[in-house]
C-alpha cells in the first residue's frame, strides 16, 4: 500500500519535472543562446570529458554551500581565515576591548569564529566583507539552475527522500532525474548537510547520470560562470585567486604586479597592506576548488601559459651597502664609485630606478639570522630613484625615497655589487596587532608601581607620548632637530605605522638600535623600541 | 615580448563593441599604439568636431596608465589628466573619461591653467573660444 502511493506521488513529480527541463537542442535561457551549436554538439563529449558523476556534482554544490546553515551561500562574506559564510550566518557581534590601532570604523565590533580551525578566535566585522567574486558566480548559477527547477521544489525533495522501497520499484523514470537539479535543490532547502554526501536512495549514481539532463546542463553552466573566473587586470582566468578584505579578488600574480606600483585595491582604493591574504600570500580556497573543479583543463592551460612566460630564475634587484634607511623616508647620496655609478644607471636605463639598501655588518647580527653570511645585514629598505644629477665625469647625486623593507633570502656578486633575491616585509595584519594589544593591556591592566611598564599603554598613548616628546624637543631645539630637517623628512607622521620610521630616521641612536625598528612587524613593537630610546634621553637629560 | 593577453582582449573588445562616438584602431605594426578619434559631445561646445588623439600603452601597462596625447588643438581646461589611473581601468573607460570631460569641462581642477582662469572669469567668452577652435581645428 505505502509502495504504491509513493510510487504514485513519484510519476507525478517526475512528470512535472520532464517538462521545466529545457531540451538540449533548444536552450532556453539567454545563456544558451550564447554558446554556439558546436556546444551542444560537443555536449556528449564535455560530459565524458568531465565525468559529472554524483561525486563531482556532490562536490559542486559543497563548494557553493554554506557551512553553517548549509544551505547555498547567500552573501558570502570572506573571513580573514580564509573561511566564507553567509552575512545572516555570522555570529553576533560584541565590543572589542583594549584595542586602539588602526581604530577604523567597524574595527571595535568583533565576533568569534565558529570554525573549528580558528578555535573560537575573534575576527574585526571590518575584516569580512562581500566577496564580489563568489557572489557573482552564485547569481549566474543560480540563473541557470533555479529556472529549471520544478514549481513545487518540495514536491521534487519529497520525491528524492523517498525510501528505499521504492527505489526498488520504479528504475526507469530515475534514469532520467537531474543529480545537479536535485542536489541544488535540497541544498535550498537545507536538506542537504554539508560534510554528507547525497543520500544514496533518493539520488542515482554516477552511470546513470549520462542520461539525464545533466551534460548540456552543465554545459550551460560552466558557460554562465566563465567570465567571472577571469582576473580584471590580466584579463585571464585566475591564477592563485586571492580576495582582499574589501572583497576583490586578483591573481596572485597581479597583485603583486599592483603592490610594486601602488598600495590601494585597483577598484575601490582602499589600503591593501593591512590584509592579512594578502599578507599570508593564502588563496580564496572557494574559489581555488571551483576553478579547478569546473574548468580543469584550462587551467591546466594557464599554468603552462605563465611559466612559459616567466622569465628564467626568479628576479633579483641590485644591493648597496651604505645607510640605514626606511620606508617613505628620502635619502640623497652622492655615487662616486664605479660600480655603483653602473648600478645606477642601469637602474635608470632599465626602467625599474629601484636598489635596495641595506647596512654593513658590524660584528654580531644585531639580530639572529641562521646562516645568512654576508658582510651585510639581512634586512634593508628598498629605495626608488626620484632624480638624478649626473656629472661630467660619471659620478652623480641622487636623491631617493623608501618604498618597502625586505629580506634577503639569497644573494651573489655581479660587477663588484652584490644582487640579491628579496622577499617583501609585511606588517602583521591588523587583526593580530590588535590582539597583541589586547592581551598586553589586559595583563597590565596598570603600570603599577612600574613607569617603565609599556605595556599597559594602549598603542594611540604611545604613539602620543612619543608626539609629545617631539614638541617638547622642538621647543628646546635639540640639535637633531631643526627646521631644516623637518623640510627635508616632513612633520612627524599622524600615522603610527609609519611614526617609528620618522623617529628613527632622525634620532641621534646607533644603527645596530635602529635595525630593530627596521625589522620589526609590528606598530606597537615599534613605538615601544621609540618610547623605550625616548626615556633613556629624558634619563641623560635630567 | 609578447603581447600581453589583455592587450589582445582589450582591443578584441573595442572593435567588436564600439563606443559610441569613440574609434580606437591599433596600429598594425605596433599593437600598442592607437590611432583614436574621439566626436565631440553634442550640446557641447565641441559638438561637431572630431579629436584626434594618439593612445600608447607602455611596456607595464596596466600597471601604469595608457600615454594619451591630443593631436588636435583643443581649448580646455582639463585636457590630457590621468590623475588616478588603476589597473581596473581599462583603454574604453579612459576614452570614455576623456569624452565626458569635453561635455562637463572642469575649471577647478585644471592642467590648462590660463583657460581655466578665463572659463572662470568669462564662461561665455571661453565657451565661445571652445567652440571656435573646434570649427577651426576638429571639423573635418
Amino acid at each position: 500500500m505505502s509502495v504504491d502511493s509513493h510510487h504514485e506521488s513519484r510519476l507525478h513529480s517526475e512528470s512535472k519535472k520532464s517538462a521545466s527541463l529545457p531540451d538540449p537542442q533548444e536552450p532556453e535561457s539567454g545563456h544558451s543562446e550564447r554558446l554556439s551549436e558546436k556546444d551542444s554538439r560537443s555536449t556528449a563529449a564535455s560530459n565524458a570529458e568531465l565525468a559529472p558523476n554524483g561525486k563531482y556534482f556532490r562536490d559542486l554544490i559543497r563548494l557553493i554551500q554554506c557551512k553553517i546553515c548549509n544551505k547555498p551561500l547567500q552573501q558570502p562574506l570572506a573571513l580573514p581565515c580564509g573561511e566564507t559564510l553567509c552575512r545572516n550566518c555570522l555570529p553576533p557581534a560584541h565590543e572589542r576591548q583594549n584595542i586602539s590601532y588602526p581604530d577604523q570604523p567597524g574595527r571595535r565590533q568583533g565576533f568569534a569564529c565558529p570554525f573549528k580551525l580558528c578555535e573560537g578566535q575573534e575576527h574585526s566585522l571590518a575584516d569580512c566583507n562581500l566577496d564580489i567574486t563568489l557572489t557573482n558566480i552564485l547569481t549566474q548559477l543560480d540563473n541557470v539552475l533555479s529556472p529549471n527547477l520544478p514549481p513545487d521544489p518540495l514536491g521534487l525533495s519529497k520525491y528524492f527522500t523517498t525510501n528505499l522501497d521504492a527505489r526498488a520499484e520504479v528504475k526507469e523514470p530515475q534514469a532520467r532525474v537531474s543529480v545537479l537539479l536535485s542536489g541544488y535543490n535540497l541544498a535550498q532547502n537545507g536538506d542537504l548537510p554539508f560534510d554528507s554526501g547525497f543520500p544514496q536512495h533518493t539520488i542515482p549514481d554516477g552511470s546513470l547520470t549520462s542520461k539525464t539532463s545533466d551534460g548540456p546542463l552543465l554545459t550551460t553552466l560552466l558557460a554562465a560562470t566563465r567570465s567571472e573566473f577571469d582576473c580584471q587586470v590580466c584579463y585571464c582566468l585566475y591564477n592563485s585567486p586571492i580576495t582582499t578584505s574589501c572583497g576583490h579578488t586578483f591573481c596572485e600574480s597581479c597583485l603583486e604586479r599592483i603592490r610594486d606600483h601602488s598600495n590601494l585595491c585597483p577598484f575601490c582604493r582602499r589600503p591593501l597592506s593591512s590584509y592579512r591574504n594578502i599578507i599570508t600570500g593564502k588563496s580564496n580556497r572557494r574559489l581555488t576548488d571551483l576553478l579547478s573543479l569546473m574548468y580543469p583543463d584550462a587551467i591546466s592551460a594557464r599554468k603552462t601559459q605563465i611559466s612559459e612566460d616567466m622569465p628564467e630564475g626568479e628576479p633579483t634587484v641590485p644591493i648597496f651597502a651604505c645607510a640605514m634607511t626606511f620606508p617613505r623616508m628620502p635619502m640623497f647620496l652622492h655615487i662616486f664609485e664605479p660600480r655603483y655609478r653602473q648600478m645606477i644607471r642601469k637602474a635608470i636605463t632599465n626602467g625599474t630606478r629601484c636598489f635596495g639598501m641595506v647596512t654593513h655588518r658590524q660584528g654580531e647580527a644585531p639580530i639572529a639570522d641562521g646562516d645568512f653570511d654576508a658582510p651585510f645585514n639581512r634586512y634593508g629598505t628598498m629605495l626608488y630613484i626620484t632624480n638624478v644629477q649626473m656629472f661630467p665625469d660619471g659620478r652623480s647625486l641622487i636623491e631617493t625615497i623608501g618604498t618597502y623593507r625586505f629580506k634577503i633570502s639569497s644573494y651573489s656578486w655581479k660587477d663588484g655589487y652584490p644582487i640579491a633575491k628579496i622577499e617583501r616585509v609585511e606588517d602583521i595584519p591588523y587583526g593580530d596587532e590588535e590582539s597583541m594589544e589586547a592581551t598586553e593591556r589586559t595583563l597590565n591592566p596598570s603600570s603599577g608601581d612600574n613607569p617603565e611598564n609599556l605595556a599597559c599603554l594602549s598603542t594611540q598613548e604611545l604613539h602620543q607620548n612619543c608626539l609629545n616628546f617631539v614638541s617638547l624637543m622642538r621647543n628646546n631645539s635639540v640639535g637633531w632637530f631643526t627646521d631644516r630637517i623637518l623640510n627635508i623628512y616632513g612633520h612627524p607622521p599622524q600615522d603610527p605605522a609609519l611614526f617609528p620610521f620618522w623617529m628613527a630616521t632622525l634620532l641621534p641612536i646607533n644603527e645596530q638600535e635602529k635595525y630593530l625598528v627596521l625589522v620589526s612587524t609590528s606598530v606597537r613593537e615599534r613605538l615601544k623600541l621609540i618610547m623605550v630610546w625616548i626615556k633613556a634621553m629624558e634619563q641623560k637629560r635630567w | 615580448m609578447a603581447l600581453p593577453k589583455r592587450i589582445i582582449k582589450e582591443t578584441e573588445r573595442l572593435v567588436a563593441e564600439p563606443v559610441p562616438g569613440i574609434q580606437a584602431v591599433p596600429h598594425e605594426d605596433n599593437l600598442r599604439y592607437f590611432d583614436v578619434a574621439i566626436h565631440g559631445p553634442t550640446q557641447s561646445p565641441y559638438e561637431g568636431g572630431v579629436f584626434k588623439l594618439e593612445l600608447f600603452l607602455p611596456e607595464d601597462y596596466p600597471m601604469t596608465p595608457p600615454k594619451i596625447r591630443f593631436l588636435t588643438k583643443i581649448y580646455h581646461p582639463n585636457i590630457d589628466r590621468l590623475a588616478n589611473w588603476s589597473p581596473a581601468l581599462q583603454i574604453r573607460t579612459i576614452l570614455l573619461s576623456i569624452q565626458a570631460l569635453l561635455g562637463a569641462p572642469n575649471p577647478d581642477d585644471p592642467l590648462a591653467n590660463d583657460v581655466a582662469q578665463r572659463w572662470k572669469e568669462d564662461e561665455p567668452g571661453a565657451i565661445a573660444t571652445a567652440r571656435e577652435w573646434t570649427k577651426t581645428h576638429a571639423t573635418p
